[in-house]
């Protein structure tokens, strides 16, 4: 029961992680109309850079510059190449951003190397939060999850509150609309953008020391974030939060348990061949994300929550 | 379903049929109980003011949209919850408002794809496969009909706009389809031009019914054969044009708007 | 003779192309091996040349398999190399069970191609787009992330390898030496090709184009969207496993690495470069992309970047792609005559060439200055300061160089645009 627990918080700090991760995208996604494959690349540099800047500037100021320093690449991008590349069409987009991943992933390994980084939790937030029983829950866990909802709360009210805000989900969808009435779209795309790719570099900061910091980081988050932006429907911020809560714990506990597929068959009543009844759940948890996004997809082709589009 | 290239079944005497017709978008109703009748073999106009729900009864005729409330029969069977593709095979063709030819491809392949959707079983298979001389030929023939027969090599987006107007009625007729929807067929032309397409629409769609959502009254009250009147969401008038021109209550929506050139105060 | 040519080629529209196909086909895959056996002492061409041509062979049927997705359909997939690898471990795995014949093993890949394409459509072929695109990786991953977590299918980290030569034997072709396996592939390359141009001019796939080009439309129309996209998936699925088993055979190997998300990277980049909206382009960009992977590969680390930069550039400034880039060099050649064209694109090439150069040189400093270890650029990490300014002087210069005659190629090319216009 304790460890049911620990591994339900677990999961649902990855969960928020991945929440953090696929919000963003999902705001660049509804205001620009492109989804950003570059935006795991992002996460990346926010991971490398919070490592880098941790050591010389200590940990709190690695969380702010990194996000920022990520936002003001990500600015730089829009405003210099996607902008040019968004009347070709969405799919143009896309490869463009496909094609800045794949620089920024040989720019980092240029920058930082091959090697992985080690990342070191800050003395402050290293150990046990609370004990369950025997397991532990650790407190960077618990930091990540209040970073993640700290976060997320300021972007909501700031979304709600400001002018700025309502500027954004009027031009959401209504873009046209709203630059009739004389604001600034373009420019509000560029910060919309900019915000997306700092939420991803936060993320990456934040998740450093709980994951391995290397070259190939990105491609493995970026699948899965993109799975869960599907998953929940395209477009949809509460899609995409059901969806990374469920990845997330999904996730966790598949991992923790030591649970075999023959034992899961039995359960069932079928039977397996001798070389996948000795496979664990466990060996099979990174297949997980990608079978669930079949078994929605196979049951409601547009997501949890995603809209009926002109796909036809 | 195979449809053959005829005009609509003698027998039938009502070609479409909207009854209690009901849209709305959330708290908005923009359609409150529209009832319709579209006659076999029958020019039936749709106009009214902006803002009546005109564009919306079309989107829910074609099958882009469902209704909240209400029944659309084509050919006497029950239409309301068919997709686009569906109606199509039954026998419904519409028009577009906006550019909506396939631009890559040359003209004739357009109306080449168009009449090959309409061939179903063994022969459309072997049609797809091998290609039929016999839609070739009906895609020439379309092609004549809406005099773009000199542009048949050009691709599709490099045509004039009134000549992607035409290769929309073209794509329309292509199939055979026995009801044709026609969205605003004169957007965007001036005088000329708009007595233009009136007349290709005029000659190519003899025996064929007709209902056109149209702006432009004059052009409108030439070509059809009743007109019906959607004002806030509600018909609250069908009849010829004559009667159309001297009724009181359409004279008061339009109050204002240059309503018929040269009427009757 | 521009006359006679034109009005041949509107005569019969199939035949140029399937000619010209061949005639390429023949300079680069027929007389290489024939010139290496000619000059080589024992009649033998060379094993690195006929390795290197098999790789582009299979690239070229891989990308044009990809295109029937991109190109016809309008479809981006991430995740191509999954039926292509598919494809692959089944014939591996029937070849090693049953007798078929050496030359006949594509057939059966592209079977397993093709059921895994039916899979694809009956989860993605309803959407299309972004989330079409974004699906196919969620796919992709799958079947990369099942091939290392379920070893029995690939067999654990070697992989199913296959021994070409224990087939049943054609004559005397026992198809174990490079060679002849080289000829299964050759051939396997022009069949292919041929039968996806063939595919291409029929009028199931103009439905798929008018699919492509207004869904709404088609639908409009009667033709339904999913099942159109579904058989284009089928069928590029079923040439992606032609291209999978044409692999096999040259590695002799069906491993987790051929479903691997860095090939399914990999054949996107090649038809986008080359060009999406023909038939040649996606040959042209397989070819550009070998001579990348291969060639550039095997004397700078620094490749990939220059592919992704490369990539970026196309997507730019020519999203049709360098086939796009040609097609429009061509019609400007036509309109204005050979000699303006030969002076505007020496100034051009010039340009590039300096330009290239520059950028060439600064990346592998960088490269060299930061993994400092024995690769033919380390000589760059042990320059002088008085060798690094002057190496800096002469990349300022080759980009002043390369920006003057950019600048001067520009200003030919408008002064002969205004000519044209004042005829």
């Amino acid at each position: 029961m304790q460890a049911f627990a620990i591994d339900a918080l677990n999961g649902i700090s990855y969960g928020l992680l991945l929440f953090m991760l696929s919000a963003g995208l999902t705001l660049i996604f509804s205001m620009l109309g492109v989804l950003n494959f570059a935006h795991a690349s992002f996460y990346m540099l926010g991971a490398y850079l919070g490592v880098t800047l941790a050591g010389t500037l200590g940990f709190g100021w690695a969380l702010v510059l990194a996000p920022l320093l990520a936002a003001v690449a990500g600015a730089a991008f829009e405003r210099a190449l996607l902008r040019r590349v968004r009347p070709g069409g969405s799919l143009n987009a896309l490869l463009l951003t496909f094609g800045a991943a794949a620089v920024m992933g040989e720019l980092v390994k240029l920058a930082w190397g091959l090697q992985p980084l080690s990342a070191r939790v800050p003395a402050v937030l290293d150990g046990p939060l609370f004990l369950l029983g025997g397991a532990a829950f650790s407190r960077y866990r618990a930091f990540a999850m209040g970073v993640s909802v700290a976060m997320l709360g300021v972007l909501w009210v700031a979304l709600r509150v400001s002018q700025t805000g309502l500027i954004v989900r009027a031009a959401l969808t209504h873009a046209k609309a709203v630059e009739a009435l004389g604001h600034d779209v373009p420019r509000v795309q560029t910060l919309v953008f900019a915000l997306g790719t700092a939420l991803a570099a936060l993320a990456g900061a934040v998740a450093a020391p709980l994951f391995v910091v290397e070259p190939a980081m990105a491609e493995s988050v970026g699948s899965i974030v993109f799975v869960v932006v599907v998953t929940g429907g395209l477009g949809s911020l509460a899609g995409a939060f059901v969806a990374s809560l469920v990845l997330g714990c999904l996730q966790s506990f598949a991992i923790a348990s030591d649970a075999s597929l023959g034992a899961l068959a039995a359960h069932c009543g079928l039977a397996l061949p001798p070389a996948w009844r000795a496979l664990t759940l466990a060996q099979t948890a990174p297949l997980l994300p990608y079978l669930l996004l079949v078994a929605i997809l196979a049951v409601r082709p547009r997501g949890l929550f995603g809209q009926l589009t002109d796909d036809a | 379903m195979n449809v053959s290239p005829a005009s609509a079944p003698a027998n039938a005497s009502v070609a479409l049929e909207l009854r209690g017709i009901e849209k709305r978008f959330g708290a908005t109703e923009v359609l409150r109980g529209v009832d319709l009748v579209v006659r076999a073999g029958e020019r039936h106009a749709l106009i009214g003011p902006n803002g009546a729900g005109k564009s919306t009864l079309f989107s829910l005729i074609a099958g882009e949209r469902r209704p909240s409330a209400g029944r659309i029969e084509l050919l006497g069977a029950d239409t309301t919850r068919l997709s686009s593709a569906a109606l199509a095979r039954r026998g419904l063709a519409r028009s577009f408002q906006t550019t909506s030819v396939f631009a890559r491809l040359s003209v004739f392949d357009n109306v080449r794809c168009a009449v090959l959707a309409s061939r179903g079983g063994w022969r459309g298979c072997t049609a797809r496969w091998f290609g039929s001389r016999e839609v070739e030929a009906r895609a020439s023939e379309v092609l004549e009909a809406v005099g773009l027969a000199a542009r048949a090599k050009q691709a599709a987006g490099g045509l004039g706009y009134a000549e992607q107007r035409a290769l929309d009625l073209g794509l329309a007729l292509a199939g055979g389809a026995h009801t044709l929807l026609l969205d605003e067929p004169t957007a965007g032309m001036n005088r000329a031009e708009g007595a233009r397409a009136i007349e290709l629409i005029r000659s190519v769609t003899a025996g064929k019914t007709l209902l056109i959502v149209e702006h432009d009254m004059d052009a409108v009250f030439g070509l059809a054969d009743r007109i019906s009147v959607l004002v806030r969401g509600r018909v609250i008038a069908t009849g010829t044009p004559d009667a159309i021109r001297a009724d009181r209550a359409v004279r008061e929506a339009y109050l204002g708007q240059g309503f018929g050139q040269g009427a009757a105060p | 003779m521009t006359v006679r040519i034109r009005r041949w080629r509107e005569s019969s529209p199939w035949l140029a192309p399937v000619v010209t196909f061949i005639a390429l086909f023949v300079a680069l895959f027929v007389l290489p091996p024939l010139v290496s056996a000619l000059a080589s002492p024992d009649g033998v061409p060379q094993g690195w040349l006929l390795a290197c041509l098999a790789q582009a062979a299979t690239m070229v049927v891989f990308a044009l398999s990809y295109n029937l997705l991109l190109g016809e359909t309008g479809l981006l997939s991430f995740g191509h190399a999954a039926p292509a690898g598919l494809g692959a471990l089944l014939a591996a795995q029937m070849f090693n069970r049953h007798a078929i014949a050496l030359p006949l093993l594509p057939l059966v890949g592209g079977l397993g191609g093709a059921a895994f394409g039916v899979l694809t459509a009956l989860v993605a072929a309803r959407r299309a787009g972004t989330a079409f695109a974004m699906i196919t990786l969620g796919l992709g991953e799958l079947v990369a992330a099942a091939a290392w977590a379920l070893p029995d299918w690939f067999g654990g980290e070697a992989g199913v390898g296959i021994d070409r030569g224990s087939g049943p034997a054609w004559g005397h072709w026992t198809f174990g030496p490079d060679g002849e396996a080289y000829c299964v592939i050759a051939a396997w390359c022009v069949v292919a090709g041929v039968a996806i141009f063939a595919l291409s001019r029929m009028p199931l796939v103009r439905l798929a184009n008018a699919v492509r080009d207004h869904p709404v439309r088609a639908a409009a129309l009667g033709i339904a969207p999913a099942r159109t996209r579904a058989a284009m998936i089928v069928w590029s699925a079923a040439f992606a496993g032609v291209a999978g088993t044409l692999a096999l055979i040259n590695v002799e190997m069906a491993a987790a690495e051929s479903v691997g998300m860095s090939r399914s990277a990999a054949v996107l980049i090649a038809t986008v470069t080359g060009g999406a909206g023909s038939f040649f382009g996606p040959v042209l960009g397989a070819l550009v992309w070998v001579a990348f992977s291969v060639g550039v590969a095997s004397v700078s680390r620094a490749w990939m970047l220059y592919v992704g930069l490369f990539f970026i550039a196309v997507v730019l400034a020519a999203p049709d792609g360098l086939a796009g880039v040609a097609a429009r060099q061509r019609a400007w050649v036509v309109r204005h005559g050979w000699r303006p064209a030969v002076r505007v694109g020496a100034a051009g090439a010039l340009a590039c060439l300096f330009g290239a150069l520059a950028f060439v040189l600064a990346v592998q400093w960088a490269y060299a200055a930061r993994l400092r270890d024995s690769n033919p650029d380390a000589w760059l990490a042990t320059l002088t300061p008085r060798d690094a300014w002057q190496l800096c002087g002469a990349l300022v210069v080759l980009a002043a160089a390369a920006m003057l005659f950019a600048q001067r190629a520009r200003r030919l090319k408008r002064s002969f645009d205004a000519e044209e216009t004042e005829r």
